[in-house]
């Protein structure tokens, strides 16, 4: 892993090599480390340390990008080279703007050297608690412990500067029956991989498996639904591209108002409802600059219901004579909030427990599984429930039933959201995170059975 | 259309007849399969549809010379006319199937990675020389024409899907009209498998790739080829979307 020092020096190389009058470098170097388990075994243990360093040039808008491996001094300078033989063949870039000069890029994330630093020998004892856990009750375990460290350096002709280094971890289990008759599963990432709870997620992924044997079918529909956090991260994180500036002011998004216009500042979602992306916050690691190299900083993207803000890159903002927003993420307008998943739905004190006991008659879902856009305006989406799903009755849990294909935009389920539980941050299957509350939410549309265990 | 289909094949027939996946070495992330050990010799699709595993095939993007255990890339029988014969396999887990020898299967995305069992190229073989596109279509009363891709979605076992696509033509009475949108389909995997009743001839066989197919943990990419001719499908739930 790169030093701060040894990052700048190699920047500054790369930069040294190149005679366009633009000239961008990243300079990376990432490690992960994992043991993966299944059918109540290990069955891959790694480490894996790589590095990378990225260039970008650019002479009369015309841009051009190239990436090594190998850091030696030829293989920089062969980087280099691609990259400006690359430009001169690239046509101009029209909304191309010029280099950032020198930013000062706030701390975002204090460094946990023993999550940095995990190998095998951490990861396996959380292996083994879950098994054992596992084996007691005659279930299958399977599931995956893995830390990452990453450094990043970005560095520009101009004197802009940048240093990054953060580290992750996460465990995540799924626990089965031994005929295959029912699921469970249970999961946690931690910037401190001390946190992680092996114990816990090993009793709560096996309890979800023990009671939702024996799945009862029921009628597909509309229904009241209680989301755990993860799942209600799995769909609520999906709503980030429509707050584009760009792609709302030129129609493309659900904030944008037929013949012009947005709905900012429209109160579109209940009081309760607050979205925020949040760099700063202990909980999950985030990048202290956006994809514009502009330094992040904390916004609200919806206040107590209210559309708060909009994302504008640097393109879009100049063009448009706004600011550009410092979650603003994306190049070209399209970015959505960007800042490196840092977003959080603000949550309540009230317990998973006293949401169900609110609802009469409705599900408890679990988490979510491939879950595709099927419109990019509206945001609706499609995917399926996975790993417990039970009926709700009188408040209580009475039955558990099959899975379920749901059909819902994240913006509808914020509109139909009738109470908000305590906020944690998760981490969804296909690697999406955030700091989400449980929620419910009324007229969540299920189509459709799925036959899946 | 094949530039539909491919991915209705890749998602519904490709995935489910791993043999990780239908062992539970998958079942954290990518998920288990509808199809197990016992399913061999079973019927699972019509007697249209005869799929292969084809890692030889030239301008496929699942070729190869030899898989990742250094076994000789080959082409076999994954169902042969709707009936299930051959899991996709490695030489770690052929033999949990009583199989000889491994179809040779096993890759790595990259040299960092740890190879483990990937899907080859997956083919719906094409059906007889007299089958036309026309001919299919004209023996439809009320259906709908897809091509391209759209929206994909399948469970962890690949039972239930919901597949779209980025163009759609009604047909009505046996003739293809305009265009219409909005379209998706959700089924059942060995429901809809068994309602195909015709592919059309060699002569409509087309090929096609695709480059992020995801599995494993942490997630490894693969790049594969599918290929097949129009196809008809009986009975299949069509739904109006956002």
């Amino acid at each position: 892993m790169f030093t701060r020092d040894e990052a700048q020096k190699i920047a500054q190389k790369v930069i040294g090599y190149s005679t366009f009058p633009e000239c961008q470098v990243s300079v990376t170097a990432s490690g992960q480390a994992y043991t993966r388990f299944a059918n109540n075994g290990i069955t891959t243990a790694s480490l894996g340390l790589r590095q990378n360093v990225s260039v970008t040039v650019t002479r009369d808008a015309k841009t051009g990008s190239y990436a090594a491996d190998d850091l030696d001094d030829a293989s920089l300078r062969a980087a280099v080279k691609k990259a400006e033989e690359l430009a001169n063949l690239a046509p101009p870039n029209s909304e191309r703007l010029a280099a950032l000069g020198p930013q000062q890029y706030p701390r975002t994330f204090d460094l946990d050297e023993r999550t940095a630093k995990a190998r095998a020998p951490e990861m396996i004892p959380h292996v083994k608690t879950i098994i054992d856990i596992a084996l007691k009750q005659k279930l299958v375990a399977a599931g995956l412990i893995e830390r990452t460290h990453r450094v990043t350096a970005v560095a520009n002709k101009t004197g802009l500067f940048g240093f990054h280094e953060a580290a992750d971890s996460q465990l995540t289990t799924t626990v089965r029956m031994a005929d295959g008759s029912s699921s469970g599963w249970a999961g946690q990432p931690s910037t401190r991989i001390a946190e992680l709870d092996s114990a816990k997620l090993g009793a709560v992924a096996s309890e979800k498996c023990a009671q939702w044997k024996n799945a009862q079918r029921i009628d597909p529909g509309n229904y009241t639904v209680v989301l755990e956090p993860t799942a209600a991260a799995d769909i609520v994180r999906l709503i980030e591209s429509g707050f584009s500036g760009r792609n709302t002011e030129e129609g493309r998004t659900f904030l944008s108002k037929r013949g012009g216009g947005t709905m900012l500042g429209e109160k579109l979602f209940p009081e309760f409802i607050t979205l925020r992306s949040d760099p700063f916050d202990p909980r999950q690691p985030s990048s202290p600059w956006t994809g514009d190299l502009l330094p992040a900083k904390a916004i609200t993207w919806i206040d107590k219901g209210v559309t708060a803000n909009l994302a504008y890159d640097r393109y879009w903002a100049t063009k448009t004579g706004k600011q550009p927003t410092p979650g603003g993420g994306g190049r070209g307008g399209g970015g959505g909030f960007g800042g490196g998943g840092s977003l959080q739905l603000d949550g309540t004190e009230t317990p998973l427990e006293s949401l169900i006991a609110g609802v009469e008659r409705g599900l408890l879902i679990t988490h979510f599984w491939y879950i595709r856009g099927v419109n990019p305006q509206t945001l609706q989406q499609t995917g399926l429930t996975r790993d417990g799903v039970f009926l709700i009755e009188n408040g209580k849990i009475t039955t558990p039933v099959l899975n379920f294909r749901f059909l819902e935009s994240p913006v509808r389920l914020l509109k139909n959201t009738t109470k908000v539980g305590q906020a944690i941050r998760v981490r969804g299957l296909e690697g999406g995170m955030m700091i989400a509350p449980a929620l419910v939410a009324t007229d969540f549309p299920l189509p459709s059975i799925s036959d899946a265990i | 259309m094949p530039n539909h289909l491919m991915l209705t094949i890749h998602e519904s027939v490709a995935h489910p007849t791993e043999l990780d996946r239908a062992l539970g070495y998958e079942a954290n992330y990518a998920g288990t399969s509808y199809i197990t050990p016992a399913t061999i010799g079973k019927r699972i699709a019509s007697e249209h549809c005869t799929f292969v595993g084809d890692r030889t095939s030239p301008r496929a993007l699942g070729t190869v010379g030899y898989d990742d255990e250094g076994v000789k890339a080959s082409t076999f029988t994954i169902i042969d006319k709707g009936i299930f014969r051959n899991f996709q396999t490695t030489r770690e887990q052929a033999h949990l199937v009583g199989d000889k020898e491994s179809h040779g299967c096993s890759q790595a995305d990259s040299w960092a990675t740890v190879p483990f069992q990937r899907m080859p190229n997956v083919y719906l073989k094409a059906g007889s020389s007299d089958t036309t596109l026309e001919s299919l279509i004209a023996g439809i009363d009320d259906g709908v024409l897809i091509d391209g891709r759209g929206s994909y979605s399948i469970d962890q076992q690949r039972y239930n899907f919901q597949f779209g696509g980025d163009a759609f033509w009604e047909i009505k009475g046996g003739k293809k009209l305009g265009m219409i949108s909005k379209v998706a389909y959700q089924g059942r995997t060995p429901d809809f498998w068994q309602s195909c009743d015709g592919t059309a001839g060699p002569s409509y066989w087309r090929q096609y790739g695709t480059t992020g197919d995801a599995k494993g943990e942490p997630t490894q990419i693969n790049s594969i080829s599918h290929g097949c001719s129009p196809t008809r499908f009986r009975q299949i739930n069509v739904l109006v979307t956002d």
